[in-house]
């Protein structure tokens, strides 16, 4: 089994982020790039498969800088290899601009399986796996909560907010994974050393037959903004009995949660 | 003055802390100015009073438990304030973390780092020179702090920076501190701020406080790695603490060495379940990426975990913090294990905060284990200063314990160490305290206390009967 997981870097949660000065993106001075929350879920899956059916386990990452620091611990926990597409062209790109750079990889690599988290933690944008799909002329499934293979077969549950779909089909297929779908493994000392080793092939757009025009950008984002800050909180006046029923009030008939 | 809350519904949430002591106070006072504190003072001087300092109650000595008279609670001194390159100051009723979360989003940093250091106040930390994992590396809580207001039992308010002398007229205590961490007893202080880290809400009310900061480590690694036994996991400290003794900035340089013993496993694998087989001791360690590079730091610690027979292919990592987290997940799986297993038995446990010289540790760890019952034994490995939590579960077995503490911290003392690496003394441990002093020490005590506060009104029962 060929299994390829696509793992895009962004900012560790414990960032505080901030809107960079001329708004056009954010304030990437001393954040840490860590694998996005959901890839990690979909590299598990991917390196569990691999390790119970045999093959090998591919990761993808368009990106530089910490790119490569981010597929060397994908390595690190279970990966056999790793192909990055480094291109000065793919800064300004966009979704599509990505999958198409992914899409070329993957089709060099005749894969199975490809994994994708359900979106990143950074833009939550959730559009390149199906582009990917899209693309490679595969069948997507999304918000996959479970994924097993039967035969020459999959088997994947969507998660549909209180209801649960099973779905089945020939291989191959991406998936897009929640990140409940499996708890990622911790990093092991050894397994860090050893990836130092492990095959990391950097891939210009020239080398996967695609051009800096090929992936130029329909949208481009145009501000950014923070998220309006949070109103004062509101003191109640009166004595405790009053107070307790103005608050009654307020959560019943303003916050409407009571 | 303002005047006190009486109402003992709302008091009865101040009378006790992390010690389960319980104590009684005729009124409450939530003053909200430094001028408030002093008048209340005043007042209670003038009618022999006792007041009592409480913050945020984690202490495990009872030290903010009051015995009758007014209970002072400083949470509405709550002020952050200025945060600069060099130094930054808050009011002392600031929760200790969030106020490291605003000096850290400047790129700063305030090392100090109880365990508690989430639900305990800046004041409080510094009234008990507080201590954590980090003070392997960055010392205790006492060489941060750079300047404080405090108003004197005599209610004057003053400000003191570290440098100014101790006024001529205090008579401070002239004693040899054991040569480990230690919080018990008043420091043989230098400098007026001295007099105060340490104290223990008996020699003043600290109002405002301000700390020295330092550079926010980039990146910092985390290492779980557990060992066969005891015997491999001290090896293992020893040969990462000389490292980093010998080279503060070196490949094996670690700020924490922090350990976990058997006990202490069984908690996490009853919790969390994954603790590797044949597990018989772990420590968490964490290192500050230094100029060298991350490559050069993994492997440095991988050769010595290696050589000191670490279970190498179970040795966990992180270079990012929300793995590190992760990681901390094991490590705090152990304390809250052992207070569920505490109120199971329906009994206090008993948690020791001995600490001893680097050539007494291999005999203070065969005395905790000795232990005559369910016990967990963890903490600051690299400053030979580990708690023992004793677990009884009858009221026999309760004095037992007690009177094991009490054996052990003889034996502590007897080895050249502190009764109190970082708890203080407060009003549970003032035995113990008895056995480390001789009884002229614990008079000079007694002298600057009286000198200070000749009614005994501040932090009655703390430190002195
Ligand atoms: C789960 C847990 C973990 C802990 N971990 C650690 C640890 O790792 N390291 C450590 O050192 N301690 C630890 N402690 C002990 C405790 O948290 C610390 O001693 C802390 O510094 C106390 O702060 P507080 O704000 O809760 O003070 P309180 O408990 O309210 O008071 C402590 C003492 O200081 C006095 N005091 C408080 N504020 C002032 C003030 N402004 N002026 C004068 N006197 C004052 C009080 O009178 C009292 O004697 C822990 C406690 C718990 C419950």
């Amino acid at each position: 089994m060929k299994v390829g997981v696509c793992i895009k870097s962004t900012p560790d949660a414990d960032t505080r982020l901030k809107v960079a000065a001329g708004a056009t993106g954010i304030e990437t001075a001393g954040i840490k790039w860590v694998i996005s929350d959901y890839e990690k879920g979909a590299l598990e899956v991917g390196v569990s498969l691999k390790e119970k059916l045999g093959g090998e386990c591919v990761l993808y990452s368009v990106g530089s800088g910490d790119t490569e620091k981010n597929l060397r611990d994908g390595l690190a926990l279970g990966g056999d290899r790793a192909v990055m597409v480094d291109d000065a062209a793919t800064k300004g790109t966009d979704a599509l601009g990505i999958a198409k750079a992914l899409a070329a990889a993957i089709k060099l690599d005749g894969l199975d399986i490809v994994l994708c988290g359900r979106q990143a933690t950074d833009d939550e944008n959730s559009q390149v796996p199906a582009m990917v799909a899209e693309l490679l002329g595969w069948p997507h499934i999304s918000f996959v909560g479970a994924f097993a293979i039967d035969g020459t077969d999959f088997v994947a549950s969507r998660n549909m907010g209180g209801a649960t779909e099973k779905v089945r089909g020939a291989l191959p297929v991406v998936v897009t994974t929640e990140d409940t779908i499996a708890t990622p493994r911790y990093v092991k000392l050894p397994e860090i050393m050893k990836a130092k080793s492990k095959k990391l092939e950097k891939k210009n757009l020239a080398a996967l037959g695609l051009s800096a025009e090929a992936i130029a950008p329909a949208a481009t984002f145009s501000a950014y903004s923070p998220p309006p800050s949070r109103p004062a909180g509101r003191k109640l006046a009166g004595d405790a009995a009053a107070q307790a029923k103005e608050l009654v009030r307020l959560l019943r008939e303003e916050a409407k949660v009571i | 003055m303002i005047a006190p809350i009486t109402d003992p519904s709302v008091i009865e949430g101040y009378l006790t802390d992390a010690s389960n002591v319980h104590g009684h106070a005729d009124g409450l006072l939530r003053p909200r100015s430094t001028e408030e504190v002093s008048a209340i003072v005043r007042h209670c001087q003038a009618n022999n009073l006792a007041l009592t300092v409480t913050a945020a109650r984690t202490s495990t000595t009872a030290g903010p438990v009051p015995f009758g008279g007014l209970l002072l609670s400083l949470e509405r001194l709550n002020r952050i304030g200025a945060i600069t390159h060099d130094t930054a100051t808050a009011q002392v009723g600031v929760y200790l973390g969030a106020f490291q979360t605003e000096i850290e989003a400047t790129g700063r940093f305030y090392p100090p780092d109880p365990t508690s250091r989430n639900e305990c106040t800046l004041g409080g930390s510094v009234a008990c020179n507080a201590s954590g994992a980090r003070t392997f590396r960055y010392g205790p809580t006492r060489p941060w702090v750079e300047a404080l207001e405090v108003v004197l039992p005599d209610g004057e308010i003053r400000r003191f920076k570290r440098g100014d002398p101790v006024p001529a007229a205090w008579p401070v205590p002239q004693w040899t501190e054991p040569n480990v961490k230690t919080s018990a007893g008043y420091a043989p202080a230098k400098d007026a701020v001295d007099v105060f880290i340490g104290s223990e809400g008996t020699l003043g009310i600290l109002t405002e406080v301000t700390v020295r900061l330092t550079d926010l480590p980039e990146s910092v690694l985390g290492v779980l790695a557990y060992f066969p036994d005891r015997a491999t996991a001290v090896a293992f400290m020893r040969a990462a603490r000389a490292a980093a003794r010998e080279d503060r900035t070196g490949t094996l340089s670690p700020r924490c060495l922090e350990y976990l013993d058997k006990g202490c496993l069984a908690f996490a694998k009853a919790r969390i379940g994954a603790v590797p087989e044949g597990a018989g001791a772990a420590m968490f360690c964490e290192q500050e990426v230094m100029a060298c590079g991350e490559d050069a730091h993994m492997a440095a610690w991988f050769d010595a975990l290696t050589t000191s027979g670490a279970l190498i292919d179970e040795t966990l990592f992180s270079s990012d913090p929300s793995s590190r987290a992760s990681l901390l997940a094991l490590r705090h799986a152990v304390p809250a294990g052992v207070n569920e297993q505490a109120v199971r038995n329906g009994m206090p446990k008993v948690a020791t905060d001995l600490s001893v010289p680097d050539d007494a540790l291999d005999a203070m760890m065969d005395a905790y284990e000795a232990a005559p019952m369910r016990n967990a034994l963890f903490g600051h490995l690299g400053d030979n200063h580990l708690h023992l939590n004793l677990l009884p579960s009858t009221a026999d077995e309760l004095a037992t314990a007690k009177a094991f503490y009490v054996e052990l911290a003889r034996k502590a003392v007897a080895l050249g160490g502190s009764v109190s690496g970082e708890h203080g003394i407060g009003k549970t441990k003032k035995n113990q305290l008895a056995l480390m002093v001789d009884a002229a020490t614990l008079e000079s005590f007694r002298a600057l206390k009286l000198h200070l506060d000749p009614n005994g009104v501040l932090g009655r029962g703390t430190m002195f009967d």
